[in-house]
């Protein structure tokens, strides 16, 4: 379950809400701001309609849901196929339009893979394309691949998805400099 | 402003693909005409306005080369923008494309954004980006058999996951000679074949489960497997998947300085003793694509000398 906190960078009466991994939350709160940490090779796709003002984030692990059924069926949003597509359900039953979707994605990074054995990152990325596809939806924005761990943070009230970039030093921590989260042209 | 455009290319798939991304992109259209090579494109352009013509290199009747000097040649014609929709590969023919006054270049495989962002610039200003730009150079040319058979798995796989978002596995040919229990095998195999002709002449072949076929098809097409996927879907899909492959190959093994010339892909049904024979040539390498078999071939004739 996503987890409401206190919102600390707007000093509004904004919730944070923070999408774990195989996670996912849909907000129609103008206040809210979801966020999800920790993208490495996993994939994360945020859902925003501008009209209706009604967004999702969601954080998936693995590419298909074939590779471990009995975890599928315990939570779909541990894998990206059914984890976008439990997404897009939820957008698209809440009222959201496919045409009017900004749609941004981050991760699929190939973390402790340098050499290309895993490539669940690729995998995850490519399942998600395959998906979107079928759907007819394009992708807004995306920041993908490399060799470092992302955040992700979907405003509300505004719709723009922010990516925050930290590197992964050879000690395995993360390089944060701490600053604002940071818009990906910025980057 | 509402667009006019004009797909050209032989292979419906890639008409399909092409206009269903123009269509998710909310650009500005008006009408989407089609034809199959460069005279029935000419025929079009000669009787209806078109804003943008997109168009591939290697058709039948008459190739997009010869079709855009065609354009060129007709004052009616020759300043509607071409962008260019192909396997190409070659930085000579790049070079001579740009020359020829080519707005932009889109190799295959693409993705739907590639489509959208191309219609979007070429019909407002050309920024340098989209202009016609060399394939990448392979880091290092393969020189020893396992070095050009790694290079030949990785083009393959790289094709199958942007094309049809598949993924690929190198095997040993044992894990697929599956004499013991044929039953495990497919019944239905069908097998692509394409030759090129120009610096080098060769040809590749592929072969894969009916199965397979169908759910490449449906991948690249963006349907349900069991929606709209005819035996014609299936057949243009899997060419298409080769043509793409051969593109990539030459590209990547042989080079990008040369300019090759390839056919239309030809189709051929096999049984599963078509299939054994086919994995045990020498020349076969096999795969896994996800839980279905395959073999391709990458055959590069001998220069003359």
């Amino acid at each position: 379950m996503a987890t409401p906190q206190p919102n600390p960078c707007e000093g509004g009466s904004g919730v944070i809400y923070t999408v774990g991994i195989s996670d996912m939350k849909v907000s129609t709160n103008e206040s809210d701001i979801l966020v999800t940490h920790s993208l490495g090779s996993c994939i994360g796709l945020s859902l925003y309609d501008p009209e209706i003002r009604v967004g999702g984030l969601v954080h998936c692990m693995m590419p298909v849901s074939k590779l471990d059924p009995v975890k599928a069926a315990a939570n779909p949003l541990m894998f990206t196929d059914t984890g976008v597509t439990a997404l897009l359900k939820s957008v698209f039953d809440r009222g959201a339009n496919r045409r009017r979707l900004i749609v941004t994605v981050a991760g699929a990074s190939s973390l402790l893979d340098d050499k290309g054995f895993f490539k669940i990152g690729e995998k995850n990325y490519a399942i998600l394309r395959k998906i979107l596809w079928k759907n007819d939806i394009l992708i807004s924005e995306e920041d993908v691949g490399g060799n470092i761990v992302r955040t992700m943070y979907l405003y509300m009230d505004t719709g723009k998805t922010l990516i925050k970039r930290n590197r992964v030093q050879q000690n395995g921590s993360l390089d944060d400099p701490g600053q604002r989260p940071r818009m990906k042209e910025e980057a | 402003m509402s667009l006019n455009l004009l797909i050209v290319d032989d292979s419906v798939t890639i008409r399909t693909v092409i206009a269903k991304a123009i269509g998710m992109s909310n650009a500005p259209v008006n009408e989407i005409q089609f034809a199959a090579n460069g005279q029935e494109a000419l025929n079009i352009l000669n009787k209806s306005f078109v804003d943008l013509v997109l168009v591939d290199i290697n058709m039948p009747v008459m190739n997009g080369v010869e079709m855009i000097d065609r354009m060129r040649a007709e004052d009616n014609l020759k300043s509607i923008p071409v962008v260019v929709v192909s396997t190409e590969g070659s930085s000579t023919r790049l070079e001579e494309l740009k020359a020829k006054g080519v707005k932009a270049f889109i190799r295959k495989p693409f993705t739907p954004e590639s489509i959208y962002k191309v219609i979007r610039e070429a019909t407002n200003a050309y920024g340098p980006e989209t202009a016609p730009k060399a394939a990448a150079a392979p880091a290092e040319a393969p020189k020893s058999g396992a070095d050009r058979k790694r290079v030949i798995g990785e083009v393959f796989a790289s094709v199958l996951q942007n094309l049809a978002f598949m993924f690929v596995e190198p095997v040993e040919k044992e894990t697929l000679q599956d004499t013991d229990s044929p039953q495990d095998l497919p019944d239905k195999f069908v097998k692509a074949t394409m030759a090129f002709t120009g610096a080098k002449n060769g040809r590749v072949n592929l072969m894969v489960p009916e199965e397979l076929a169908k759910e490449l098809a449906a991948n690249i097409i963006g349907k349900e497997i069991d929606k709209n996927i005819s035996q014609k879907h299936l057949q243009d899909a899997l060419k298409e998947v080769l043509n793409v492959t051969c593109g990539n190959l030459l590209s990547a093994v042989v080079g990008t300085q040369q300019v090759f010339d390839a056919a239309s892909p030809a189709l051929t049904e096999h049984d599963q003793a078509g299939w054994s024979a086919f994995l045990g040539e020498a020349e076969s390498i096999p795969f896994m694509i996800e839980d279905w078999p395959a073999v391709l071939q990458f055959l590069v004739d001998p220069d003359k000398s």
